[in-house]
């Protein structure tokens, strides 16, 4: 056998694929990712808990405020909503990889005491209301 | 758009958009080369599929460290060639390192259900391509199936385009030794 026999072969293998392998591989793939990777419903819940922690400190200015200037509270308060928006959409307009990092480097005891305060209703509410 | 005919900046720009969504297309567009790139390392189905899986996990998990100035494809293959080899290093029974490096083959041409006998000469260029040390096989799998050039192959294997081009003609020479002596 010569080059020219090598030639003659070309990519031409005696491997075999089960039927419709490759329609289904994404599905399993994405299957066997999803239960690997914990890290990623975590980072969807760390990014859910900090939104959180947003809303919280803005509401907490907002409390604030009703206290020190109670003639003018009523518009500040109504102004919450509008805040946490900006909040939302400030986070929605980081880059994947700067939601990521801001997720992954957020301080953990600060989400830690979150938890232990807080319990899970309110980020579950975010989480939730990202998919 | 089908996803196989997606370009890398088309798939980039949707993993940036919506991770799950662009991954998709990812797997979409690499599962077949990668699979076969595979299958050509660990021969068996089960294997290759357990590897390539295995592949896109990493890929996965190292999204956000792919620098965007190098090619999907090239570091897909870079993955996939480091799962192969752990795979074969894991298998390899006596729990050596299988390195591209080595001189040693480890896998031989094992039976399995999704095997084609009947088409001799293919059967015997496949013995012929796993009698090779890894890092020879790999180069010319990539030269001579996928058709990559000698710089994208030399980032894969991490050696230069020149060693690559050796390897590979080295690699030819002993397949066609081979094949005239079987």
């Amino acid at each position: 056998m010569n080059t020219d026999e090598l030639s003659n072969i070309g990519k031409r293998m005696p491997y075999t694929v089960p039927d419709g392998f490759f329609d289904s591989l994404e599905d399993r793939v994405m299957s066997r990712i999803a239960q690997e990777d914990p890290a990623a419903p975590v980072r969807k819940r760390r990014r859910g808990i900090i939104k959180a922690i947003s809303f919280g400190a803005v509401a907490a200015a907002a409390a604030l405020a009703l206290v020190i200037m109670p003639d003018n509270s009523a518009p500040q308060v109504q102004n919450v909503p509008v805040q946490l928006a900006e909040v939302e959409h400030a986070f929605d307009q980081l880059s994947a990889h700067d939601r990521e990092y801001l997720v992954d480097n957020y301080d953990d005891q600060l989400l830690a005491a979150y938890d232990d305060q807080y319990g899970a209703g309110m980020y579950e509410y975010y989480t939730d209301s990202e998919q | 758009m089908k996803s196989k005919h997606l370009s890398d900046h088309d798939i980039l720009t949707e993993l940036d958009r919506d991770q799950q969504h662009g991954f998709r297309q990812l797997v979409r567009r690499y599962q077949e080369q990668l699979y076969w790139h595979i299958r050509r390392m660990v021969v068996t189905h089960a294997d290759a599929e357990d590897v390539l899986q295995e592949t896109f996990v990493r890929v996965f998990r190292g999204l956000h460290g792919f620098k965007r100035d190098s090619s999907l494809k090239t570091w897909l293959l870079r993955i996939a060639t480091n799962e192969a080899l752990r795979h074969l290093e894991r298998n390899s029974g006596a729990g050596e390192h299988v390195q591209l490096d080595s001189d040693d083959n480890v896998v031989q041409l094992t039976a399995d259900d999704h095997f084609d006998y009947s088409d001799l000469e293919a059967v015997k260029l496949q013995q012929a391509i796993q009698s090779l040390p890894p890092k020879q096989q790999v180069t010319f799998n990539l030269r001579y199936y996928d058709e990559l050039g000698y710089d994208d192959i030399a980032r894969i294997t991490d050696s230069t385009a020149a060693t690559a081009k050796v390897n590979y003609h080295i690699a030819k020479q002993k397949i066609i030794q081979h094949l005239k002596e079987h």
